[in-house]
């Protein structure tokens, strides 16, 4: 049973990793976000660098190699089997202490996002501009533009949220973020309060609101260290900020949003929020009000960025496979254009525009008219849609864990490498090491993971059709009637992510990144 | 808040040392530049490569006034342009007259870049870089 809250009830067992020894101890910790972004602080400093001043090789530099292959190959992987832990340590957050300083000293405080930007749909639009410059100048092969966009990056979450209030750049702009949510809806932790008559006896909110420490008068935080004596004479100035993404906990449902930041768990005085274990999938059935968000049925943006996650996730396989490459060199050749990237973008347009338009749109007719006769178009892609997440995502899984399963071990070399040309390491660099299994493993874990996906999926709409409301009342049948066309929908993709899978890959990158500096060409 | 100040102060120092030591991938890149006498070019046959077929790549090295220049040691690597890709890698066989021959047998379809090694009996060091598109093979 789902609560109104979309949250299990009755779930006394279930894992809290907040509970364990070591695990739960160090999350705990006040500093924890920061012992995990320093590292990979230092990371993306390298990756920076390599980028800029390194060897302009893909496969031999620490941008590409970090960005592309072993960034996107763990993200997923961790958003399968943890949640947004990418989140909990970005990089890109720590300079917006810095800016938060700015902010304090010179801005008089940061400024309210306006209302019309309190949405997704500036994140959509980044995020498909992202998918296709990605492609359009193959930054795969570039590390001198992977640095630049990881630059790029930096300085725009800097700039936005010390300008901004709260976590601007995370809920309304960061399209690593966007995706990170949106797979993050299947991810089998979630953060969320233990014991809901806590929050409701509650007076002070510091979930939301942040507290110093202290003000509970002598008490211990939920770390057991780290608290001062309350003093009146001598106000403490430490706080531990509350949810700056507007989760207020006792209302929060799922990980849209969620950052796994752990500032509500650290600013909790009765320890009362864990990262509890759940069903995947599960909070895609309900439709709860959800604190920051609202109802995903009346969030056109969302079911916006949905559907172009999806889309995008068989696009971004769809452009690297023999036939597309093929096809697109002789219409261009026939149509006398210069290069294909005219067709490039056309493919964009229609993959991720007019495609998903047509099919989310037909298929919601479809339901629309086998449910309610009285309901609109627009409402039943709003309820259905949110099936095709673990169809999307497990495309995306497919994929990534194709590049990352290839040539994982790839990383050894580039940074035996680095530091051979530092002076660090002498021994020989193992450029023979790559592929993290044998290549005819590839395929079925590629199609495991589009298998899992495609079920995750058909269960979502199964699940939903049941929701109240979704068919007619007391007419079971009708509200699985309503679910047919999304079956179809996710079945016809299913069989077109299998057939992008098969297709032999051509592993191309704009040629003209040869003859950039350094490459000796 | 002290421990923060602390942490970020010693993360970006760190940074700092990094980047310096990284000063040293700038001076190794340097150093790996080729004399300008010496003339690199490559010819591969099948002139169309395709992968599960092994290539022949005839290497010629000339000095500046276009006489070959013979005792060479010749390697060839092979990249692909996407990260993740392990390269493939030769040694070239003197062919005489400033010629040098390897095989390659390419792995996948798509874009590579052959880079060509040469280290001349005097010490001097000779790199190019050639673009090259491998097709399917059947």
């Amino acid at each position: 049973m789902i609560t109104e809250r979309g949250q299990p009830a009755g779930k006394a067992g279930a894992v809290d990793i907040l509970r364990w020894p070591l695990a739960g101890r160090f999350l705990r910790w006040r500093h924890a976000r920061l012992a995990l972004q320093a590292p990979l602080f230092l990371l993306a400093g390298l990756m920076l660098f390599d980028g800029f001043f390194g060897p302009q090789l893909a496969p031999k530099n620490l941008a590409t190699v970090g960005a592309w292959l072993q960034y996107r190959g763990l993200v997923v992987l961790a958003l399968l089997i943890a949640g947004n832990l990418f989140c909990m340590a970005c990089p890109f957050m720590l300079p917006r202490r810095l800016g938060r300083l700015i902010r304090r000293r010179f801005l008089a405080g940061g400024h309210p996002v306006p209302r019309a930007l309190r949405n997704k749909w500036l994140a959509v639009a980044l995020t498909a501009v992202f998918f296709y410059v990605y492609e359009r100048y193959s930054l795969w092969a570039s590390p001198w533009l992977t640095a630049w966009v990881a630059a790029g990056y930096f300085l725009a979450a800097f700039l936005v949220d010390t300008w901004f209030e709260g976590a601007a750049f995370c809920k309304y702009v960061c399209p690593l973020g966007q995706f990170n949510f949106f797979g993050s809806l299947v991810s089998p932790l979630e953060i969320r309060v233990r014991a809901p008559s806590v929050c409701a006896a509650c007076a002070t909110k510091d979930c939301i609101r942040g507290r110093r420490v202290g003000e509970h008068g002598p008490q211990a935080s939920p770390a057991g260290h780290e608290v001062r004596p309350y003093d009146e004479t001598r106000p403490e100035k430490v706080t531990i900020p509350g949810c700056e993404l507007w989760l207020f906990q006792p209302a929060k449902a799922g990980n849209m949003d969620c950052t796994f930041c752990l500032d509500c768990v650290h600013a909790c005085p009765h320890d009362n929020i864990g990262l509890i274990g759940r069903l995947p999938t599960a909070e895609l059935w309900g439709d709860p009000f959800r604190s920051g968000i609202g109802r995903f049925s009346r969030r056109a943006d969302l079911a916006a960025l949905v559907v172009l996650l999806t889309f995008a996730s068989f696009i971004n396989a769809f452009n690297m496979i023999r036939p597309v490459y093929t096809l697109r060199d002789r219409l261009a050749a026939a149509l006398g254009l210069p290069s294909p990237a005219p067709l490039l973008l056309l493919t964009f347009v229609l993959g991720l525009i007019v495609l998903p338009a047509l099919l989310v749109a037909l298929a919601g007719w479809a339901s629309a008219r086998l449910a309610q006769p009285h309901e609109t178009i627009a409402a039943a892609v709003q309820r259905y849609v949110y099936a095709l997440v673990p169809l999307g995502f497990g495309m995306w899984v497919a994929h990534y864990s194709f590049h990352f399963l290839t040539g994982g071990l790839t990383i050894v070399p580039v940074v035996q490498s680095f530091l051979a040309d530092v002076g660090l390491y002498g021994g020989p660099v193992q450029w023979g090491l790559g592929p993290v299994v044998p290549g005819a493993w590839l395929f079925p874990i590629e199609a495991v993971f589009l298998y899992l996906g495609a079920t995750g999926a058909l269960i979502v709409a199964f699940q939903i059709s049941q929701r109240p409301g979704a068919g007619a009342p007391g007419n079971q049948g009708r509200g699985i009637a309503a679910a047919l066309p999304w079956f179809v929908l996710i079945l016809l993709l299913l069989a077109a992510g299998l057939w992008i899978l098969v297709q032999p890959m051509d592993m191309r990158g704009t040629m003209q990144m040869i003859g950039l500096p350094g490459t000796g060409g | 808040m002290k421990f923060q100040r602390h942490a970020l102060t010693g993360l970006a120092l760190m940074l700092l040392l990094l980047f310096l030591a990284g000063c040293g991938r700038i001076q190794a890149a340097r150093a790996n530049q080729s004399s300008a006498d010496i003339a690199v070019d490559l010819q591969i046959i099948p002139e169309a490569p395709a992968t599960q077929q092994a290539s022949t790549l005839q290497i010629s090295l000339r000095d500046r006034n276009g006489g070959p220049i013979d005792g060479a040691t010749v390697t060839v690597e092979g990249d692909m342009t996407h990260a993740g890709m392990t390269p493939v890698l030769a040694t070239a066989r003197p062919a005489g007259g400033g010629r040098y021959t390897a095989a390659l047998t390419w792995t996948m379809a798509g874009d590579w870049q052959i880079t060509v090694k040469a280290t001349l009996a005097d010490g001097r060091t000779a790199q190019r870089a050639f673009p090259l598109r491998v097709g399917e093979g059947h």
